[in-house]
């Protein structure tokens, strides 16, 4: 009997390695993902993120390291919790959607009819799950790939690029859904990425890889604070609110006004303090907050900072 | 054996039974009888004067639905019906690890070994469906060209050549075993089903070609190549050949011996394969 408790991490992983003759793709990982995080695995093309999922999952041998889903080490085991979606989604073309589901669903030990109905239309493609996937648009097997990681309920979801070839309303699309799914549903998801905004976006917790090696990881507050910088975000509030917000960020410390923003909004600059904590105490105060923007390129020059320019290994 | 092995099976099956190579499979199990009564059809209906060394052609066929039902079992071993099964297996298993369904399975619950063996159950059923649909077949169509089978012994060998027969399918079953865990090897090495053909063919041929060579030695009676040619595939994949006169047993262990290397390379092999 597995006992698992909320401080138990939903997936440890400690010096994963994975070398190709002397090549390391992947080495010395280390990453922790809490139980309700939704975790953006960052890195450049080719800094190994797929090599380091696959190993994760299984798939690829591991050379070094172990990986723990929910403090579970069997390699069988621990996949009862996990729904997975390696690289693009791939599914045998002269079924119906649905069919690909039940031969998901028999391997998995999970998923009556009922819940591949359910996951069908929570990706949009109830109306369409008789048809032959082979004629499924790249978008629409994409989506088919996100439930079929969705089938039987899995606490963790591990999901290999999910936007990828998905237009903009699609790529919104998942990031509510995979929003919604830590939220509403309380499940786990780690999301590998290489568009930042698509991370910065979406994501509680970040973790950068490049050339194979984890380069930083935390929130974007801890992150940021570790590199020594600070966060941006633009606050909208009322004229008539601005004395007393100004009391709220003196309160908090780490909470430094530089300018103004869009559409007469007030640019923040957070050190130490998570943009969330900012809202909250507005909120207590009694200030209506309308919008808390993080600044765009937060990210993106965190990112720079710690990834190589030259090409990646694998 | 994981909890949902039988449901694991079941969608093989539906993978297996609805995939081009099985229902090919299926399909040339129904032409091959079709075919090899259509010619006996042709034979019995015609006077051929031709003969060998003395005896007439066609006292040398059986036109009978017996016959004709055994020639059929010869028919469907004949290159089409094990390259449908070497296909249907390279497809199974090389060809989801090319077109990368393979690691959808592998990433569930379920050990690897278990997967391998979910499949080859359902090429089993694929092996089972197409000879049952060629006795069917052949029985049938013959027994409407032929009449029924004698059971007077003064006429016909009778029931005990249909008893024969069948037994022959069934013996054909346990090579299909054999062919399709070769297979299965292959396609644990190969990662395409054009390669698994390839490199099975290629293995085939160079064993009938050592077939051939310890039968010559046997014609001019070395003593060891009686021994040594009960040890090529040739010979073992066709033990089933042997359903008009006497089978020989080793045969069968050899076939068994055969299976289980094959399982046991193919099980090693793909624990320890990366999975794209």
């Amino acid at each position: 009997m597995r006992l698992v408790t909320s401080d138990v991490p939903a997936m440890a992983v400690s010096g994963l390695s994975r070398f190709y003759g002397k090549r390391a793709a992947v080495k010395g990982l280390d990453l922790r993902v809490q139980p309700g995080d939704l975790y953006g695995f960052l890195g450049p093309n080719g800094a190994g993120k797929t090599t380091a999922i696959r190993a994760i999952l299984g798939l690829i041998a591991k050379s070094e390291g172990t990986v723990e889903i929910f403090g579970d080490r069997h390699p069988v085991r621990q996949r009862h919790e996990v729904g997975a979606m390696v690289e693009t989604p791939t599914f045998n073309d002269w079924l119906s959607a649905r069919n690909n589901l039940r031969i998901a669903a028999a391997y998995a030990d999970r998923g009556t009819e009922a819940e591949i109905d359910e996951v069908l239309g929570r990706v949009g493609l109830a109306e369409r799950a008789k048809e032959r996937v082979g004629g499924y648009s790249l978008g629409m097997r994409q989506r088919l790939g996100i439930a079929r990681a969705l089938l039987g309920k899995p606490k963790l979801l591990v999901l290999d690029e999910p936007t990828n070839g998905l237009d903009p309303r699609g790529m919104v699309e998942i990031r509510e859904l995979l929003k919604e799914l830590v939220r509403r549903d309380g499940l786990t998801v780690f999301v590998s990425s290489h568009l930042l905004s698509e991370v910065e976006q979406m994501c509680n917790r970040v973790g950068i890889l490049d050339r194979g090696e984890l380069k930083a990881e935390g929130t974007m507050a801890e992150l940021i604070q570790k590199l020594g910088g600070s966060v941006e975000v633009e606050v909208g509030l009322a004229v008539a609110d601005r004395p007393a917000a100004l009391g709220v960020f003196e309160r908090l410390g780490g909470v430094q006004v530089t300018g103004e923003g869009e559409a007469g909004r007030m640019v923040i600059s957070l050190r130490g303090v998570e943009p969330s904590e900012v809202n909250r105490a507005l909120v207590q105060a009694g200030v209506g907050v309308s919008a808390l923007i993080p600044k765009v390129g937060t990210l993106e020059e965190l990112f720079l900072s710690v990834t190589s320019s030259e090409p990646g290994v694998a | 054996m994981p909890r949902q092995f039988f449901a694991m099976i079941r969608v093989e099956l539906l993978k297996v039974f609805t995939q081009w190579s099985g229902i090919g499979a299926v399909v040339m199990a129904v032409m091959v009888p079709l075919a090899t009564l259509f010619v006996l059809y042709i034979f019995g209906g015609t006077s051929v004067s031709s003969s060998v060394q003395g005896q007439a052609v066609t006292s040398m066929i059986h036109f009978d639905v017996v016959g004709a039902t055994g020639w059929a079992l010869y028919a469907r071993n004949f290159i089409i019906l094990p390259l449908m099964l070497i296909l249907a297996t390279g497809a199974s298993v090389a060809g989801e690890q090319s077109d990368r369904t393979l690691r959808e399975l592998v990433v569930r619950p379920v050990p690897r070994w278990s997967i391998l063996v979910a499949k080859q159950v359902a090429l089993w059923a694929l092996s089972v469906v197409t000879l049952a649909v060629t006795l069917v077949t052949a029985l049938g169509l013959g027994w409407a060209i032929f009449g029924a089978p004698s059971v007077d012994p003064a006429v016909a060998e009778g029931e005990e050549s249909l008893v024969r027969v069948i037994c022959g399918f069934a013996v054909c079953f346990l090579s299909d075993v054999a062919l399709i865990a070769l297979a299965t090897t292959f396609s644990t090495v190969v990662r395409s089903v054009g390669g698994v053909v390839v490199s099975l063919a290629v293995v085939l041929i160079a064993d009938r070609a050592v077939w051939a060579f310890l039968s010559l030695l046997e014609f001019f009676k070395v003593e060891w190549a009686p021994t040594a040619v009960q040890f090529t595939l040739v010979s073992v994949l066709g033990a089933w050949s042997h359903w008009e006169n006497e089978y020989v047993p080793i045969q069968f262990l050899e076939c068994a011996g055969l299976v289980a290397a094959a399982w046991a390379l193919s099980i090693a092999r793909f624990a320890r394969t990366d999975v794209p």
